[in-house]
């Protein structure tokens, strides 16, 4: 089966409401779509911005391995991946992922593989803006054991 | 011939810039020997490449840090990745 597949990073704010419209309207014909949007935090008014990078053309391409790779473990029709890069105020939209499937489980289990991909696997650099200075954000530990669950288990959708 | 050095995230802040030009001696073909070429006058510089964590790509391509090369069009040297 081919999935049609869509990866967006955009320096101009993203709009999840027509990602998912567009999105919905492409895969008419599958039965579940699940769709997940990261938005910037204050962290209690604390955070000022989010400022992101990338690297054009490495990025592009790894993001669109690790679609690949969700492709080939879950029996997806489609995926939409859209990602702000540049600067974000708190409330923004950072990230937008969607999964279309003829089942939930699959849509939703590739739709959570995705984002801890993107968390920490993707070439993104992220720093946060506050009034005691800038800081650049790494991945957690929590960041570090989501993405160790999908390689301990890499068929969990069809167990 | 000309090699683009890329600086990404707190790297680039460490080398006050996002990219410089270079023309690499034969010499400077590992990880290792770049780095000490790049930063011989900027320890700050050297001890921030230097760092485990940090990824060496050749043109668009992550390589092992005891990985050769030659005449590389593009070097980037990639922090820890932070996306969502």
């Amino acid at each position: 089966m081919t999935a049609t597949t869509t990866v967006l990073i955009s320096d101009r704010p993203i709009d999840p409401d027509r990602l998912a419209a567009d999105f919905r309207k492409q895969t008419a014909g599958s039965g579940a779509i699940a769709a997940f949007v990261g938005q910037t935090r204050a962290e209690a008014g604390a955070v000022k911005a989010l400022a992101l990078e990338h690297y054009a053309g490495f990025t592009e391409d790894a993001i669109a391995a690790i679609v690949d790779e969700a492709v080939s473990r879950w029996p997806l029709h489609a995926v939409s991946i859209a990602h702000r890069i540049g600067r974000m105020a708190p409330g923004d939209p950072i990230v937008f992922v969607a999964a279309a499937a003829d089942h939930r489980r699959a849509a939703f289990e590739a739709v959570d593989f995705l984002m801890d991909y993107l968390k920490s696997e993707a070439p993104f650099w992220k720093q946060e803006v506050s009034d005691a200075g800038s800081r650049w954000i790494e991945p957690t530990d929590r960041d570090r054991q989501d993405i160790r669950r999908w390689r301990s288990a890499p068929h969990s959708g069809e167990q | 011939m000309t090699t683009r050095i890329l600086f990404f995230g707190q790297l680039r802040e460490t080398a006050g810039r996002a990219e410089t030009a270079v023309d690499l001696p034969p010499s400077v073909a590992t990880r290792s020997a770049l780095i000490d070429w790049l930063a011989k006058d900027d320890p700050a510089l050297h001890a921030a490449l230097n760092q485990d964590s940090v990824r060496l790509c050749i043109d668009k391509k992550v390589v092992l840090a005891e990985a050769t090369f030659s005449a590389p069009n593009e070097i980037a040297f990639l922090p820890p990745f932070s996306g969502g």
